[in-house]
């Protein structure tokens, strides 16, 4: 095992230091996410300056070099910086703690004829898998229905707390980025598998995926992720937390767009927490607009029924400027008791620097 | 969940006829150009190019024109 070790970390240095002499090109690039959002939980109201959770303020360093003919060398270096992130806001904290720089990407890669080995923090393999979206308005609204509001608590009448949107509306995104060795077949019409395994907050995790995209040319562009994740229990004896789904995205050459998307998680040994994502939504030109409607059941605990319906309008008049306007409503059922509706309106820009 | 994926194993049995695409979430930072950045969409550090061999013609007009920058600021001084 440590030879093994030694020899792939020799092969490692050695690729690198032949990038470093062919002289890799290493690109900066960024965006900053901005927004107003308005909530109202049927109790109390107010306003926030929020950064966007949709697809937060980060910048990122990139850069790919032949390293021997046929195998490329890259690296991701991205993270994030969010003041008032939107999903972390609540009435009792309007702006959160300040603003720290976050991990998303510290990868490196290789890639040839055989396909791409990663290594490093980044996407399991299954990361995304619910969240294809065509629409052209997933910087407003997509199947992370919490990364906007999901702080927020419903609350009774009588103005006690029940859980927050995001405990019971999750898309339940398989593992998200963590430490891990992902390895993706080449693309074959259209699709590709991909594999990974690592260590997230200190259990291991596997992911297995099949992503697809391709053109139908008149009959429009299609996307798709079906996805498998494995993570070892918390406490000894307990269950893997393993998680299955995918999503769907059709968007016709008109722009009408049709996005679908569901995953179902094993939350305890007796209970199975659902999600279901619908998005109808229509785009021409630098204009783009859509409906969505989200199930969650069971996520917080048995017999939970939380849904949330939005609406939402995406303008670009150049390619580095969005402007975004998001309306939405979510609602909570729980056996005995009754919850006040969650209403979120939020309107912001994102800029490419 | 049989829906998704019998909707997969038919996109993929139909999608032999089709151009595959490189799909990108819209979530990530956007391709192409930037407000800052240019039609580039990106700012680009490379390395220095190494300095030419002494006894070539170019680094003889680069010695030459440093020299020629020195007087100029002697004659300002």
């Amino acid at each position: 095992m440590q030879k093994q070790r030694f020899f792939l970390a020799a092969a490692l240095a050695a690729a690198a230091a032949s990038a470093q002499a062919q002289g890799i090109e290493v690109k900066l690039s960024g965006q900053v996410n901005r927004g107003l959002l308005f909530v109202d939980d049927g109790v109390q109201s107010d306003s926030f300056h929020v950064d966007n959770d949709n697809s937060s303020t980060r910048f990122r360093f990139s850069g790919t070099g032949e390293v021997t003919p046929g195998l490329n060398a890259g690296l991701i270096f991205e993270v994030e910086y969010q003041s008032s992130p939107s999903n972390l806001v609540t009435f009792a904290d309007r702006d959160g703690a300040s603003p720290t720089l976050d991990e998303r990407y510290l990868d490196l890669f290789f890639e040839g004829r055989y396909g791409r080995l990663s290594m490093g923090q980044g996407d399991g393999a299954a990361n995304g898998g619910v969240e294809v979206d065509l629409s052209g308005t997933s910087v407003a609204h997509y199947a992370d229905i919490s990364a906007i509001g999901g702080a927020f608590a419903f609350r009774t009448a009588a103005g006690g707390s029940g859980p927050t949107m995001g405990s019971v509306l999750s898309q339940q995104d398989f593992e998200s980025r963590y430490d891990r060795l992902r390895y993706d077949t080449p693309i074959f019409a259209g699709a590709r598998l991909a594999l990974s395994t690592g260590a997230k907050d200190s259990r291991d995790v596997q992911e297995a995926a099949l992503w697809y995209a391709a053109d139908f040319a008149r009959a429009g562009k299609l996307a798709a992720a079906l996805g498998w994740s494995q993570e070892d229990p918390t406490l000894a004896g307990g269950v893997d937390d393993e998680t299955v789904g995918g999503s769907v995205s059709w968007l016709a050459p008109g722009g009408f767009n049709l996005t679908y998307g569901h995953t179902q998680r094993d939350v305890s040994a007796t209970r199975e927490g659902k999600f279901n994502y619908l998005k109808v939504g229509y785009k021409t030109g630098k204009h783009a607009v859509s409906a969505d409607y989200a199930m969650g059941d069971d996520q917080s605990a048995a017999g939970d029924e939380a849904e949330s319906m939005s609406l939402a309008y995406v303008f670009t008049p150049v390619s580095w400027a969005e402007l975004f306007a998001l309306a939405k409503k979510a609602q909570l059922e729980q056996p005995g008791v009754s919850y006040e509706d969650l209403t979120l309106v939020m309107v912001g820009t994102r800029l490419k620097f | 969940m049989r829906a998704l994926l019998a909707a997969a194993a038919a996109a993929i049995l139909a999608g032999c006829a089709a151009a595959p695409f490189e799909y990108r979430a819209q979530t990530e930072i956007p391709e192409g150009p930037g407000m800052l950045t240019g039609a580039a969409g990106a700012f680009t550090l490379r390395p220095a190019e190494p300095l030419p061999p002494r006894d070539s013609d170019e680094y003889r007009e680069f010695q030459e024109w440093r020299e020629w920058k020195r007087r100029q600021r002697e004659t300002r001084d």
